[in-house]
């Protein structure tokens, strides 16, 4: 009786052993996968230090772009196509500002909130303080309560807006109405902005507005990246078979090439907008299609992050980041640090400015 | 003597006999005539006559003269009757006239007007089970047709992913199962 | 103191060659009346004296004789002239009247006349009455039947404009609750929840901070 008590005893303890031991970043692990193929190669010393209170640091201060998700974290963003009550828009931090970028037709484009505003506080209560995780919590909310917030536009201007939550769910690909249709893709996401561009593209060609062979636009202003093998697919759509796209490079100087496979191509005229936040997936993208001279770019100088991040999952179901590769373009030239020049530059204000640029492309498509 | 006396008797007698016989007209009947006429009162009864019928004549006269004035009076009524008569007249047929252009008008706009609420009608039909296809959704347009609406765009974006997806998910499986085998 | 027979028939003869010397009526008075008094007086002058006498009487039967008879002649001259004033007066006044009574007749025609044609006025004018009414009633039928159209058709207006409102407010809404796409989304969410295991170790990330969608 008493043995088995106390076998119990142990049993028990043992589990709850392992489940303490299972909610532990496994750091041996962490440094092993780090040391491996992390670029550049990390300081073993760095590596030593890891430790499980500082570990979103430490891995920053390795690599930029390296994080840890717990396991019961979503590892990759997943396209929202949840039912989700809020005010129907995008945030992300630029140079320590938080930008609003609404999704068309929901409620805060609806109500006026002008694209690409400063947003500076949520039901008067600012937002500088806030992580991003903060104020998503604070401006999602119960479909039909009240919000308001105070934004400032990209013209300066600082307005409040006031409106009721609503349950939206965003075009994956958006197509902005105007005189030319302008095609935005906020991010790449593996097996769905390839097809939504597609449904996108087949959509203008069939609607009585569209011209015989129209241009096409893409706006990659504020396209912070993606998956990578996707924005791939998207730039082969766009070019003949067998020509190459990029070049990936591992720590140890390994190459693999991609070259643009079989498939249905555009032959549209390609125009891509970028900006300096155009970024990563989303600038080798343009680079591609720019060094192949299939796309036209026009904006300003984007930001200049050609890495590639991969994602271990570890042994306690959490999930590694970091950086692994770096992305070459066509002809192996790099863009990180350099970025991706335009072929026609605008100014910062020119370039939210969707009607300047428009008039650029109709201008470059009738000389 | 008795021949004085005898020629006597035959002058009066043959003077009496003129004197019977004699016209009593004053421009005729010499002495006799005269004397007849002065005697018996034939001249004054003549002049009598004849101003009894002036007097007639010119009662006649003032008669006429009153039916006259009052022919004219009535002429002159009737002629003011009459063109006032044809001037109502001209003015009805004007107003009618209008009034028939006006309802001309009329039937062409209601002929119009009809048309548009027909139209309008056939609209608010359409529109109405535009509004029910959308209701029992886009089901029957599955991998058909397109429309240009933003359902219609999510629909078609929502449509490829789920295909792409689907074949990046057998191609995994098949991959995962190949590497399990 | 007998007369002799012949100087009567002398006397008488001569009165009556006398009197038929006479040109007009006034003449044969005075003429006349010479006579027949030169034969009274030769008559009374004969029975009172003789031959000489019956001369004497004769002239002087004559003389006086003329101005009886002057006197006559003047008296009828004044009545002759009195009934040839008043015939002529008659004969005035009765042309006058026959003139009055053929412009009576005329302006009777006249009237006639205008009597007929006010007639026919009046009745052409009725008729336009009659016309007048049943285009006015029409017209105010038409009016009627537009006034409903035309509220009829601003009805419709409206409810097409609210019925476009609410399809493309809803449109949206409408796309998010539509079932087939509901199923869709569904479909997409379920294949990538069963792709993140399959995709483990495969995919390879470019991508800068994150981006939240609220």
């Amino acid at each position: 009786m008493k043995s088995g008590l106390s076998r119990l005893w142990i049993l028990s303890l043992a589990g709850l052993l392992s489940t303490v031991a299972a909610a532990q970043p496994p750091l041996d692990e962490i440094r092993q996968l780090l040391r491996a193929g992390l670029m550049p190669a990390p300081e073993m010393a760095q590596l030593a230090e890891l430790s499980e209170q500082n570990l979103a640091d430490q891995l920053l201060q390795l690599d930029p772009y390296a994080r840890y998700f717990e396991p019961e974290q979503g590892y990759l963003t997943l396209p929202e196509t949840v039912e989700r009550a809020g005010i129907g828009a995008e945030i992300l931090m630029q140079q320590d500002e938080i930008l609003l970028l609404p999704y068309q037709g929901a409620v805060a484009e609806r109500a006026g909130v002008p694209y690409r505003s400063r947003l500076l506080a949520v039901d008067q209560q600012p937002v500088a303080s806030d992580s991003l995780q903060q104020l998503a919590s604070r401006l999602r909310g119960p479909e039909g309560s009240w919000v308001s917030l105070l934004v400032e536009t990209t013209k300066g201007e600082r307005v409040e807006f006031r409106f009721l939550r609503e349950i939206y769910r965003p075009l994956h690909v958006e197509l902005l109405q105007g005189e030319q249709r302008i095609i935005r893709i906020r991010d790449f996401i593996t097996s769905m902005t390839v097809p939504s561009l597609r449904a996108t593209v087949e959509f203008i060609t069939q609607s009585p507005q569209a011209d015989h062979v129209p241009p096409i636009i893409i706006d990659l202003r504020d396209s912070t990246g993606g998956e990578l093998f996707e924005a791939l697919d998207l730039a082969a759509a766009f070019l003949p078979a067998g020509t190459e796209l990029v070049t990936l490079v591992d720590r140890e100087g390994e190459v693999q090439r991609f070259h643009a496979p079989q498939g249905s191509k555009y032959a549209h005229p390609l125009f891509i907008l970028i900006g300096p936040y155009t970024a990563s997936a989303a600038e080798i993208f343009a680079g591609i299609l720019q060094t192949q001279g299939r796309a036209v770019v026009m904006g300003e100088l984007s930001f200049g992050k050609c890495s590639s991040q991969t994602q271990v999952r570890l042994s306690n179901q959490a999930m590694l980041r970091y950086t692994n590769r770096e992305v070459l373009l066509p002809g192996g030239i790099a863009c990180t640090g350099a970025g991706i020049t335009p072929d026609v530059s605008v100014s910062d204000s020119q370039l939210n400015d969707a009607g300047y640029l428009v008039d650029l492309i109709n201008e470059w498509t009738q000389q | 003597m008795r021949q004085v006396k005898r020629i006597g008797v035959v002058a009066l007698s043959l003077t009496l006999g003129a004197c019977a016989n004699v016209s009593t007209d004053p421009n005729e009947g010499g002495l006799f005539g005269g004397i007849k006429g002065l005697q018996t009162g034939a001249y004054d009864q003549r002049v009598q006559e004849r101003e009894e019928r002036l007097a007639n004549m010119r009662a006649l006269q003032g008669q006429l003269t009153t039916e006259q004035a009052q022919l004219e009076q009535e002429r002159s009524t009737r002629q003011a009757a009459l063109a006032n008569e044809r001037r109502r007249l001209k003015e009805l047929d004007s107003n009618v006239s209008k009034l028939s252009q006006n309802v001309d008008r009329l039937a062409q706009e209601h002929g119009t007007e009809d048309a548009k609420v027909q139209e309008l009608k056939s609209r608010v039909q359409t529109l109405q089970s535009k509004m029910k296809q959308q209701q029992s959704s886009l089901d029957a347009l599955e991998g058909s047709g397109m429309g240009t609406t933003d359902a219609d765009l999510r629909r078609r974006q929502l449509e490829e992913q789920r295909d792409a997806l689907r074949r990046e998910y057998d191609l995994l499986m098949k991959l995962s199962l190949d590497l399990a085998g | 103191m007998i007369l002799k027979k012949q100087t009567l028939v002398v006397a008488m003869m001569s009165s009556l060659l006398v009197t038929g010397c006479a040109t007009n009526d006034g003449d044969r008075t005075r003429m006349e009346g010479a006579g027949l008094g030169a034969l009274i007086g030769a008559v009374v002058g004969g029975i009172a004296g003789d031959e000489k006498g019956a001369v004497l009487g004769a002239l002087i039967g004559g003389g006086a004789g003329f101005i009886v008879g002057n006197e006559i002649a003047k008296r009828k001259q004044q009545y002759a002239t009195t009934e040839e004033f008043l015939d002529a007066e008659v004969a005035h006044v009765q042309a006058i009247n026959d003139s009055t009574v053929s412009y009576n007749k005329n302006l009777r025609t006249e009237i006639a006349q205008l009597d007929r044609e006010a007639t026919r006025l009046r009745s052409q004018y009725t008729a336009g009455q009659v016309k007048q009414t049943e285009l006015e009633k029409k017209r105010a039928s038409l009016q009627q039947q537009l006034a409903t159209n035309r509220e009829l058709e601003q009805g419709l207006v409206n409810e097409l404009k609210v019925q476009e409102r609410i399809l493309s407010e809803e449109r949206p809404a409408r796309s998010q609750n539509d079932p087939y796409i509901a199923r869709l989304e569904k479909e997409v969410k379920a294949l990538q929840a069963n792709l993140s295991q399959l995709r483990d170790g495969s995919s390879q990330l470019a991508s800068i901070d994150q981006r939240l969608s609220v």
